[in-house]
């Protein structure tokens, strides 16, 4: 009779039987996951390093990151070009004085048609860098950028572009967002 | 008399076994893409900006996993009310955390199944709230084929005297 009664008192507690099964079942999920990590091939690390700096970095490692401050310094110089990674509406609205568009999403549309324009201006560039000769300590360099700290267009575009074998690809994290808030070059559209 | 019908279907066991079914199908659907790439989920995780550095990878291992583990037990009919309280608990993250995107306007995919190409939206905030509904009706009034059952005394067999 004992039994009876703790037995109906137990199916009549519908929610305190909830109460200790939500953790049993988190538990088992959580062992099954760490134990499938870790015998797996591709397995990742427990903690990982998801610094700007990791984050945006080429196959080695390095970081690709360029400072607000040191890419306006090159682009003073002339000795930056900029790359608008965005959609191409979007660069249409609005891009960085003189910046190049090559969106992302379709850069085997437009790659082609951007290259030679590219190369004239690092060979410009090039020119530019040795005849300022009191600039030497200043390297040049092609700048990707695309909008929001999580865009990553800006960063495949940088990897693409150094695998075409171009030098000194940086990227500028946020990089429309944070130049035209700070008020420096940028072309819009005038409606 | 109309509500009073409408009452007991929506009160009946059947659509919610129903609903139990698509919800647990979804989450367990949901759960293999990511498990599949644990490296491309954490990067997914990263771009939503919400979490701190540290917590990024142990929540791509873990999320896939509890998604996999609750939706199978929805479906099978294990602990349906603990089930669904995760399943309901999970879509209340998974909201909070698109509405404060949205608000933040991170341009970012969803991940929410397939991990790129689902960029976050309003729609997908009214999706899991949709989803979080059906949860909380299931955990209220799901009643038929528990696997569970199979292992426990019933109530009706209480009053047999072998159990007494």
């Amino acid at each position: 009779m004992k039994v009876k009664n703790i037995s109906k008192k137990l199916y009549n507690k519908p929610f305190r039987d909830t109460l200790w099964q939500v953790p049993l079942i988190i538990l088992l999920a959580f062992t099954i996951s760490i134990t499938t990590n870790y015998l797996r091939s591709d397995k990742i690390p427990l903690i990982g390093n998801w610094s700007v700096d990791a984050r945006f970095s080429d196959s080695n490692g390095k970081t690709l990151v360029i400072s607000l401050e040191k890419a306006k310094e090159l682009f003073e110089n002339n000795l930056a070009i900029f790359i608008d990674a965005r959609p191409k509406e979007q660069y249409e609205q609005g891009h960085i004085q003189d910046a190049l568009s090559l969106p992302w999403q379709e850069v085997d549309t437009y790659f082609m048609e951007i290259a030679p324009i590219l190369e004239e201006r690092v060979s410009n560039m090039e020119r530019v860098k040795s005849d300022n000769g009191e600039n030497k300590n200043i390297s040049n360099a092609i700048i990707t950028y695309c909008d929001g700290e999580s865009c990553e267009l800006s960063h495949e575009l940088a990897l693409f572009l150094k695998e075409m074998g171009f030098n000194n690809v940086h990227i500028m994290v946020n990089g429309w967002t944070v130049w035209h808030e700070a008020g420096l070059p940028v072309s819009v559209e005038i409606k | 008399m109309i509500l009073a019908r409408i009452t007991i279907w929506i009160t009946h066991p059947f659509p919610a076994l129903l609903i139990r079914f698509y919800i647990g199908g979804i989450f367990v659907y949901a759960s293999l893409h990511k498990i599949n790439l644990p490296a491309e989920f954490s990067d997914n995780i990263a771009s939503y900006l919400l979490l701190p550095h540290w917590i990024v990878n142990p929540m791509a291992i873990f999320l896939p996993w509890i998604e996999l583990v609750s939706g199978v037990c929805l479906m099978a009919g294990i602990r349906v009310r603990a089930s669904a309280s995760i399943i309901c608990g999970l879509l209340l993250i998974f909201t909070i955390a698109v509405i404060v995107v949205l608000i933040k306007e991170t341009p970012i995919d969803c991940g929410c199944f397939q991990n790129v190409g689902d960029t976050v939206s309003w729609l997908t905030v009214g999706r899991d709230l949709i989803w979080l509904i059906m949860g909380l009706y299931v955990y209220k009034y799901d009643n038929l084929i528990h696997l569970d059952r199979l292992f426990m005394i019933k109530p009706e067999d209480l009053d047999k005297p072998d159990n007494l």
